[in-house]
Protein backbone atom coordinates (compact mmCIF):
# COMPACT_ATOMS: atom_id res chain seq x y z
CA UNK A 1 0.00 0.00 0.00
CA UNK A 2 1.32 3.15 -0.96
CA UNK A 3 1.76 5.62 1.87
CA UNK A 4 2.70 9.23 1.85
CA UNK A 5 3.84 11.26 4.67
CA UNK A 6 4.78 14.77 5.39
CA UNK A 7 8.80 13.49 4.50
CA UNK A 8 7.78 11.54 1.49
CA UNK A 9 5.87 14.15 0.07
CA UNK A 10 8.46 16.54 0.24
CA UNK A 11 10.81 14.15 -1.78
CA UNK A 12 8.43 14.14 -4.18
CA UNK A 13 8.67 17.53 -4.60
CA UNK A 14 5.50 18.67 -2.46
CA UNK A 15 6.03 21.57 -0.54
CA UNK A 16 4.67 24.18 1.63
CA UNK A 17 2.58 26.43 -0.56
CA UNK A 18 2.04 30.56 0.47
CA UNK A 19 -1.50 29.13 0.11
CA UNK A 20 -1.45 26.83 3.58
CA UNK A 21 -0.15 30.20 5.22
CA UNK A 22 -0.41 29.80 9.05
CA UNK A 23 -4.46 30.84 10.67
CA UNK A 24 -2.65 33.46 13.50
CA UNK A 25 -6.41 34.70 13.71
CA UNK A 26 -6.57 32.08 16.77
CA UNK A 27 -5.27 33.47 20.44
CA UNK A 28 -5.38 32.37 23.60
CA UNK A 29 -7.17 34.26 26.67
CA UNK A 30 -7.53 31.33 28.95
CA UNK A 31 -7.26 28.26 30.45
CA UNK A 32 -8.24 26.35 33.53
CA UNK A 33 -6.69 23.14 34.46
CA UNK A 34 -9.12 20.50 36.68
CA UNK A 35 -11.69 23.44 37.82
CA UNK A 36 -13.19 22.96 41.20
CA UNK A 37 -16.22 22.57 41.87
CA UNK A 38 -19.22 22.32 39.23
CA UNK A 39 -19.04 25.33 37.83
CA UNK A 40 -16.10 27.89 36.25
CA UNK A 41 -17.00 31.13 34.73
CA UNK A 42 -14.72 32.96 31.95
CA UNK A 43 -15.27 36.73 33.41
CA UNK A 44 -14.26 39.84 31.84
CA UNK A 45 -14.03 38.79 28.36
CA UNK A 46 -11.74 41.04 26.12
CA UNK A 47 -14.11 42.30 23.74
CA UNK A 48 -11.12 43.14 21.21
CA UNK A 49 -12.20 39.53 19.20
CA UNK A 50 -14.90 38.72 16.12
CA UNK A 51 -15.53 35.05 17.58
CA UNK A 52 -14.84 32.97 20.59
CA UNK A 53 -14.09 29.64 20.32
CA UNK A 54 -14.45 27.29 23.98
CA UNK A 55 -12.32 24.00 23.83
CA UNK A 56 -13.75 21.88 25.56
CA UNK A 57 -12.17 18.09 27.52
CA UNK A 58 -12.82 16.11 30.41
CA UNK A 59 -15.57 14.45 32.42
CA UNK A 60 -17.48 14.94 35.98
CA UNK A 61 -18.25 12.95 38.63
CA UNK A 62 -22.15 12.25 37.62
CA UNK A 63 -21.97 8.16 38.32
CA UNK A 64 -22.80 6.15 36.52
CA UNK A 65 -24.79 9.07 34.11
CA UNK A 66 -23.52 10.37 31.06
CA UNK A 67 -23.44 14.17 31.74
CA UNK A 68 -22.21 17.24 29.97
CA UNK A 69 -20.74 20.34 30.03
CA UNK A 70 -23.49 23.36 30.15
CA UNK A 71 -22.61 26.56 28.44
CA UNK A 72 -24.54 29.93 30.17
CA UNK A 73 -23.58 33.72 29.07
CA UNK A 74 -23.43 36.58 31.28
CA UNK A 75 -24.43 34.57 34.05
CA UNK A 76 -28.69 34.10 32.59
CA UNK A 77 -29.55 30.69 34.23
CA UNK A 78 -33.38 31.32 33.03
CA UNK A 79 -35.20 29.79 29.43
CA UNK A 80 -33.40 32.51 27.15
CA UNK A 81 -31.73 30.00 25.11
CA UNK A 82 -32.71 27.60 21.91
CA UNK A 83 -30.75 24.85 20.93
CA UNK A 84 -31.39 22.28 17.68
CA UNK A 85 -28.65 19.27 18.47
CA UNK A 86 -29.25 16.38 16.52
CA UNK A 87 -27.58 13.47 18.22
CA UNK A 88 -26.63 9.57 18.70
CA UNK A 89 -26.95 7.70 22.07
CA UNK A 90 -25.33 4.56 22.56
CA UNK A 91 -28.00 4.41 25.21
CA UNK A 92 -30.77 4.26 22.80
CA UNK A 93 -29.40 2.77 19.73
CA UNK A 94 -30.77 5.22 17.57
CA UNK A 95 -30.27 8.71 16.64
CA UNK A 96 -32.33 11.42 17.59
CA UNK A 97 -33.44 13.39 14.29
CA UNK A 98 -32.81 16.50 15.89
CA UNK A 99 -34.08 17.96 19.31
CA UNK A 100 -35.23 21.99 19.31
CA UNK A 101 -35.82 23.13 22.99
CA UNK A 102 -35.83 25.83 25.29
CA UNK A 103 -33.12 25.52 27.65
CA UNK A 104 -31.28 27.46 30.91
CA UNK A 105 -27.97 27.07 28.62
CA UNK A 106 -27.12 27.43 24.84
CA UNK A 107 -24.74 25.33 24.39
CA UNK A 108 -23.23 21.56 25.67
CA UNK A 109 -20.44 19.04 25.09
CA UNK A 110 -21.52 15.77 26.14
CA UNK A 111 -19.00 13.89 28.10
CA UNK A 112 -18.41 10.93 30.75
CA UNK A 113 -20.55 11.56 34.08
CA UNK A 114 -17.97 9.13 35.92
CA UNK A 115 -14.44 10.51 37.21
CA UNK A 116 -13.40 6.96 37.57
CA UNK A 117 -13.64 6.46 34.30
CA UNK A 118 -10.41 5.96 32.05
CA UNK A 119 -12.22 7.90 28.97
CA UNK A 120 -12.93 11.47 28.19
CA UNK A 121 -15.08 14.04 26.47
CA UNK A 122 -14.20 16.98 24.00
CA UNK A 123 -15.63 19.43 22.27
CA UNK A 124 -15.71 22.78 20.72
CA UNK A 125 -17.98 25.51 20.84
CA UNK A 126 -18.28 28.53 18.82
CA UNK A 127 -19.95 31.81 19.69
CA UNK A 128 -20.21 34.70 16.29
CA UNK A 129 -19.87 38.06 17.24
CA UNK A 130 -20.03 38.62 20.63
CA UNK A 131 -19.80 42.14 20.71
CA UNK A 132 -22.56 42.72 18.72
CA UNK A 133 -25.51 44.74 20.25
CA UNK A 134 -27.71 44.26 17.52
CA UNK A 135 -28.06 40.54 17.05
CA UNK A 136 -28.88 37.41 19.32
CA UNK A 137 -26.29 35.78 19.46
CA UNK A 138 -25.67 32.21 17.83
CA UNK A 139 -23.39 28.87 18.97
CA UNK A 140 -22.69 26.13 17.46
CA UNK A 141 -20.77 23.37 18.79
CA UNK A 142 -19.83 19.48 18.49
CA UNK A 143 -18.55 16.61 20.40
CA UNK A 144 -18.99 13.99 22.54
CA UNK A 145 -17.31 10.68 24.23
CA UNK A 146 -17.10 7.16 23.63
CA UNK A 147 -17.51 5.06 26.29
CA UNK A 148 -18.13 0.63 25.68
CA UNK A 149 -16.94 -1.46 28.32
CA UNK A 150 -15.43 1.21 30.67
CA UNK A 151 -17.77 -0.14 33.35
CA UNK A 152 -18.71 2.49 35.19
CA UNK A 153 -20.14 5.30 32.34
CA UNK A 154 -22.84 4.62 29.29
CA UNK A 155 -21.53 3.83 26.00
CA UNK A 156 -21.53 7.50 24.16
CA UNK A 157 -23.10 10.19 23.11
CA UNK A 158 -22.33 12.76 20.33
CA UNK A 159 -24.20 15.86 19.26
CA UNK A 160 -23.62 18.63 16.57
CA UNK A 161 -26.22 21.55 17.30
CA UNK A 162 -26.54 24.90 16.94
CA UNK A 163 -27.99 27.35 19.72
CA UNK A 164 -28.81 31.12 20.22
CA UNK A 165 -29.38 33.23 23.47
CA UNK A 166 -32.04 35.57 23.14
CA UNK A 167 -30.00 38.66 23.82
CA UNK A 168 -28.54 41.27 22.00
CA UNK A 169 -26.25 42.30 25.18
CA UNK A 170 -22.80 42.04 24.95
CA UNK A 171 -21.18 38.55 25.81
CA UNK A 172 -18.64 39.58 28.91
CA UNK A 173 -18.60 36.13 30.64
CA UNK A 174 -19.29 32.19 29.91
CA UNK A 175 -20.54 30.08 32.55
CA UNK A 176 -19.22 26.36 32.24
CA UNK A 177 -21.37 24.21 34.42
CA UNK A 178 -21.44 20.22 34.37
CA UNK A 179 -25.09 18.38 34.16
CA UNK A 180 -26.41 17.44 37.51
CA UNK A 181 -24.18 19.93 39.59
CA UNK A 182 -21.15 16.94 39.92
CA UNK A 183 -17.63 18.40 40.37
CA UNK A 184 -15.19 18.68 37.13
CA UNK A 185 -13.08 15.59 37.13
CA UNK A 186 -9.15 16.21 37.61
CA UNK A 187 -7.79 17.00 34.63
CA UNK A 188 -10.27 18.45 32.64
CA UNK A 189 -9.57 21.42 30.84
CA UNK A 190 -12.01 24.56 29.44
CA UNK A 191 -10.20 26.75 27.19
CA UNK A 192 -11.31 29.93 25.79
CA UNK A 193 -10.15 31.59 22.68
CA UNK A 194 -10.27 34.70 20.58
CA UNK A 195 -10.81 34.73 16.74
CA UNK A 196 -9.98 38.13 14.59
CA UNK A 197 -11.25 38.35 11.07
CA UNK A 198 -14.41 37.20 9.26
CA UNK B 1 -2.84 37.40 23.90
CA UNK B 2 -0.56 34.73 22.09
CA UNK B 3 -1.78 33.46 18.60
CA UNK B 4 -1.96 30.22 17.87
CA UNK B 5 -3.67 27.72 15.50
CA UNK B 6 -0.76 26.81 13.47
CA UNK B 7 -0.01 25.05 10.28
CA UNK B 8 2.15 21.90 11.40
CA UNK B 9 2.19 20.47 8.01
CA UNK B 10 0.17 20.10 4.00
CA UNK B 11 -0.06 17.31 2.62
CA UNK B 12 -1.34 16.72 -1.40
CA UNK B 13 -1.56 13.00 -1.08
CA UNK B 14 -3.08 12.26 -4.80
CA UNK B 15 -2.43 9.10 -6.22
CA UNK B 16 -2.01 7.46 -2.80
CA UNK B 17 -4.01 5.51 -0.19
CA UNK B 18 -2.99 7.01 2.82
CA UNK B 19 -1.71 10.02 3.87
CA UNK B 20 0.60 10.02 6.99
CA UNK B 21 1.84 12.98 9.47
CA UNK B 22 4.63 11.61 11.65
CA UNK B 23 5.84 15.34 12.69
CA UNK B 24 3.52 16.61 15.10
CA UNK B 25 5.17 19.11 17.28
CA UNK B 26 4.13 20.24 20.60
CA UNK B 27 0.95 21.36 21.07
CA UNK B 28 -2.07 20.72 23.43
CA UNK B 29 -4.51 19.66 20.30
CA UNK B 30 -4.30 19.08 16.82
CA UNK B 31 -6.88 19.79 14.14
CA UNK B 32 -6.83 18.22 10.65
CA UNK B 33 -8.35 19.54 7.70
CA UNK B 34 -9.31 17.99 5.28
CA UNK B 35 -10.75 18.69 1.26
CA UNK B 36 -10.54 15.76 -0.71
CA UNK B 37 -11.88 13.01 -3.16
CA UNK B 38 -10.81 9.99 -4.02
CA UNK B 39 -10.63 8.34 -7.24
CA UNK B 40 -14.01 5.50 -6.53
CA UNK B 41 -16.57 6.06 -3.54
CA UNK B 42 -15.26 4.90 -0.32
CA UNK B 43 -15.05 5.70 3.38
CA UNK B 44 -12.13 6.90 5.25
CA UNK B 45 -9.86 5.58 8.32
CA UNK B 46 -7.96 7.62 10.97
CA UNK B 47 -5.74 5.46 12.87
CA UNK B 48 -2.68 6.85 15.32
CA UNK B 49 0.50 5.12 15.75
CA UNK B 50 0.46 2.73 12.85
CA UNK B 51 -2.15 1.00 14.72
CA UNK B 52 -3.72 -1.30 12.95
CA UNK B 53 -5.28 -3.67 15.79
CA UNK B 54 -8.84 -3.77 17.18
CA UNK B 55 -8.45 -0.44 19.38
CA UNK B 56 -10.81 1.89 18.06
CA UNK B 57 -14.46 2.88 18.70
CA UNK B 58 -16.73 5.39 16.97
CA UNK B 59 -20.06 6.78 17.06
CA UNK B 60 -21.06 8.98 14.61
CA UNK B 61 -24.70 10.72 13.22
CA UNK B 62 -25.04 11.33 9.55
CA UNK B 63 -27.99 12.75 7.27
CA UNK B 64 -28.32 12.69 3.64
CA UNK B 65 -30.25 14.31 0.69
CA UNK B 66 -33.16 11.85 1.22
CA UNK B 67 -33.40 13.28 5.13
CA UNK B 68 -32.78 10.10 6.68
CA UNK B 69 -30.98 10.16 9.56
CA UNK B 70 -28.65 7.37 9.91
CA UNK B 71 -25.55 6.55 12.81
CA UNK B 72 -23.05 4.00 12.90
CA UNK B 73 -20.39 2.73 15.60
CA UNK B 74 -18.01 0.17 16.46
CA UNK B 75 -17.18 -1.31 19.72
CA UNK B 76 -13.10 -2.41 19.52
CA UNK B 77 -12.57 -1.69 15.23
CA UNK B 78 -9.35 -1.79 13.48
CA UNK B 79 -9.77 2.58 12.89
CA UNK B 80 -12.02 5.05 13.12
CA UNK B 81 -13.90 4.85 10.27
CA UNK B 82 -15.59 7.92 9.01
CA UNK B 83 -18.34 6.66 6.93
CA UNK B 84 -20.22 8.53 4.16
CA UNK B 85 -17.72 11.09 3.47
CA UNK B 86 -17.68 10.09 0.07
CA UNK B 87 -19.14 11.59 -2.88
CA UNK B 88 -20.01 9.40 -6.09
CA UNK B 89 -19.18 9.53 -8.78
CA UNK B 90 -15.92 10.62 -7.67
CA UNK B 91 -12.46 12.83 -9.83
CA UNK B 92 -15.05 15.61 -10.67
CA UNK B 93 -14.89 18.94 -8.89
CA UNK B 94 -17.16 18.15 -5.80
CA UNK B 95 -14.38 17.49 -2.89
CA UNK B 96 -15.68 16.25 0.43
CA UNK B 97 -14.88 17.79 4.15
CA UNK B 98 -13.75 16.61 6.74
CA UNK B 99 -12.30 18.43 10.29
CA UNK B 100 -10.72 16.39 13.12
CA UNK B 101 -9.70 17.38 16.46
CA UNK B 102 -7.60 15.62 19.10
CA UNK B 103 -7.37 17.46 22.09
CA UNK B 104 -4.84 16.26 24.31
CA UNK B 105 -3.01 13.97 21.66
CA UNK B 106 0.55 14.02 23.98
CA UNK B 107 -1.16 13.30 27.29
CA UNK B 108 -1.03 9.72 28.54
CA UNK B 109 -4.64 8.90 28.53
CA UNK B 110 -6.91 7.10 26.16
CA UNK B 111 -7.57 9.09 22.88
CA UNK B 112 -10.51 10.93 21.91
CA UNK B 113 -11.22 12.20 18.93
CA UNK B 114 -14.40 14.71 17.24
CA UNK B 115 -15.40 15.03 13.89
CA UNK B 116 -17.68 16.07 11.42
CA UNK B 117 -17.68 15.87 7.81
CA UNK B 118 -19.85 16.56 4.72
CA UNK B 119 -19.92 16.36 1.22
CA UNK B 120 -22.61 17.47 -1.80
CA UNK B 121 -22.70 16.36 -5.03
CA UNK B 122 -24.20 15.81 -8.85
CA UNK B 123 -26.69 18.49 -8.21
CA UNK B 124 -28.87 17.38 -10.78
CA UNK B 125 -29.36 14.52 -9.09
CA UNK B 126 -28.29 15.12 -5.40
CA UNK B 127 -26.12 13.21 -4.02
CA UNK B 128 -25.32 14.49 0.17
CA UNK B 129 -24.30 13.60 3.23
CA UNK B 130 -23.05 15.29 6.37
CA UNK B 131 -22.38 13.41 9.61
CA UNK B 132 -20.54 13.97 12.80
CA UNK B 133 -19.02 11.51 15.20
CA UNK B 134 -16.91 10.74 18.37
CA UNK B 135 -14.24 8.17 18.49
CA UNK B 136 -11.68 6.42 20.91
CA UNK B 137 -8.23 5.14 20.32
CA UNK B 138 -8.13 2.96 23.77
CA UNK B 139 -4.14 3.48 24.20
CA UNK B 140 -2.59 6.01 26.35
CA UNK B 141 0.33 6.77 24.26
CA UNK B 142 1.21 9.69 23.07
CA UNK B 143 0.44 10.09 19.29
CA UNK B 144 3.30 10.34 17.11
CA UNK B 145 1.76 10.40 13.53
CA UNK B 146 -1.83 10.49 12.60
CA UNK B 147 -2.76 8.19 9.29
CA UNK B 148 -6.24 8.68 6.94
CA UNK B 149 -6.17 6.86 4.35
CA UNK B 150 -9.05 5.63 2.05
CA UNK B 151 -11.17 1.95 2.38
CA UNK B 152 -11.04 1.96 -1.76
CA UNK B 153 -9.03 3.82 -4.35
CA UNK B 154 -6.59 6.35 -4.20
CA UNK B 155 -7.35 10.25 -3.25
CA UNK B 156 -8.06 12.36 -6.16
CA UNK B 157 -5.63 15.12 -7.49
CA UNK B 158 -6.71 18.52 -5.54
CA UNK B 159 -6.77 16.71 -2.47
CA UNK B 160 -5.39 18.38 0.46
CA UNK B 161 -4.79 17.61 3.95
CA UNK B 162 -3.67 20.19 6.47
CA UNK B 163 -2.54 19.34 9.85
CA UNK B 164 -2.59 22.54 12.37
CA UNK B 165 -1.60 22.81 16.14
CA UNK B 166 -3.69 24.53 18.91
CA UNK B 167 -2.17 25.75 22.37
CA UNK B 168 -4.16 25.79 25.14
CA UNK B 169 -2.46 27.77 28.73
Amino acid sequence: MPLLTTQSARSYGFSLSSSFAPISAYYQIATILSPSGSGYTFSNIPQTYDHLELRIFGKDGRNPLYSSCNVQINGDTAGNYNMVAPQVDSRVGAPYGGESFSAGFGAFVYWPGASSSTYWGSGSIKIFEYTNTNKNKTMIFNGGYVGYGDGTSEQGMVTSGMGNWRSTAAVTSLVLTTNGGSSFAAGTRLSLYGIKGA
Amino acid sequence: MAATYDLISAATPAGTTACVFNSLGSYTDLVIQCYFSATVGCDYDLRFNGDTGTNYYYLQGSSTASNTFDNASTNAGGSIRIIGAYNSPQGGADFNAIEISLPEYRNSIVKNANYRFGYISNPASPAANVGFGTGQWRNTAAITSVTISTTNGNFANGTTINLYGIMAG
